[in-house]
C-alpha cells in the first residue's frame, strides 16, 4: 500500500516543489506571450 | 529535463503560432504532470507511477491522443492536421529530450534507457539554457515586429534559464 505522506513533511514540501516548477514556466511562457502578443 | 522542455514549447510556438503557448507549454511537460498527479499524497515516485506517465506505451498513445483531441475540438477554429500533429510533437519531445537527460521506460518488461547527461549536472544546465537560448530566438522572431522590441520579451529567457539554474543548484532534476 502507498505510504501517505503527512502534512508538513519533507516528502509533501517536496511534492509542492515539484508542483510549483510544473506551474511557474507554464504560467511565465503564457502570460508573457499573451501580453507580447497584445497590441497597444 | 526541466527548461529545455518549455524551450521546445517555444519553438513549436514559433511554426505554428496559431496554437496556444498555454496549450504547448503543459503539454511539453505532461509526463511530469502526469507523474506528479500519480504521485500525489505519496511518500516517494514509484516505478508503477514512471511507468504509467514516461513510458513509451504510455508516452505514444498519449501523445496521439492529444493531438486528434486538439484537433476534434479546435477544427472549427480553423486548426489545421499540421497543429494537431505538432501538438503530438510537442508531446513526444518531452520522451526524446528526457532521453537525453536521464533514463526512461520503454515498455512493459523493456529496457530503461537513455544517456543519463544528469550525471554531469553544470554542463547538462548548460546545455539547456543553451536550448532555451535557441528556442526563444526563434520564437521571438516570430513575433510582430513591434513586440520584438518591447523588453518584456527578455522575461522569457531569463526566467527559464533561472529556474534551470535553481534545480541545477537543488539537484534535483526534473525527470
Amino acid at each position: 500500500m502507498m505510504a501517505i505522506a503527512p502534512m508538513g513533511s519533507p516528502d509533501r514540501l517536496r511534492w509542492i516543489v515539484l508542483g510549483l516548477a510544473l506551474v511557474a514556466p507554464w504560467f511565465i511562457l503564457a502570460y508573457t506571450d499573451r501580453l507580447l502578443r497584445r497590441t497597444r | 529535463m526541466y527548461a529545455g522542455h518549455a524551450a521546445l514549447a517555444l519553438l513549436a510556438k514559433s511554426r505554428r503560432r496559431r496554437i496556444s503557448l498555454a496549450l504547448l507549454v503543459p503539454i511539453a511537460f505532461a509526463p511530469d504532470w502526469i507523474e506528479w498527479l500519480l504521485s500525489s499524497g505519496s511518500t516517494v515516485v514509484t516505478d508503477r507511477d514512471r511507468f504509467l506517465s514516461h513510458s513509451l506505451v504510455s508516452v505514444v498513445p498519449c501523445a496521439l491522443a492529444v493531438g486528434l483531441l486538439y484537433w476534434l475540438f479546435r477544427r472549427g477554429a480553423g486548426v489545421t492536421l499540421a497543429d494537431a500533429a505538432t501538438v503530438c510533437a510537442v508531446y513526444l519531445s518531452h520522451w526524446a529530450a528526457d532521453f537525453i537527460t536521464g533514463i526512461k521506460p520503454t515498455w512493459s518488461g523493456g529496457p530503461m534507457v537513455g544517456l543519463m547527461f544528469y550525471t554531469h549536472t553544470w554542463p547538462e544546465a548548460l546545455m539547456e539554457c543553451a536550448l532555451v537560448l535557441l528556442c526563444w530566438w526563434a520564437y521571438r522572431r516570430s513575433l510582430p515586429e513591434a513586440s520584438r522590441r518591447r523588453e518584456m520579451g527578455w522575461v522569457i529567457p531569463a526566467s527559464l534559464v533561472g529556474l534551470e539554474i535553481v534545480s541545477a543548484l537543488l539537484q534535483q532534476p526534473m525527470s
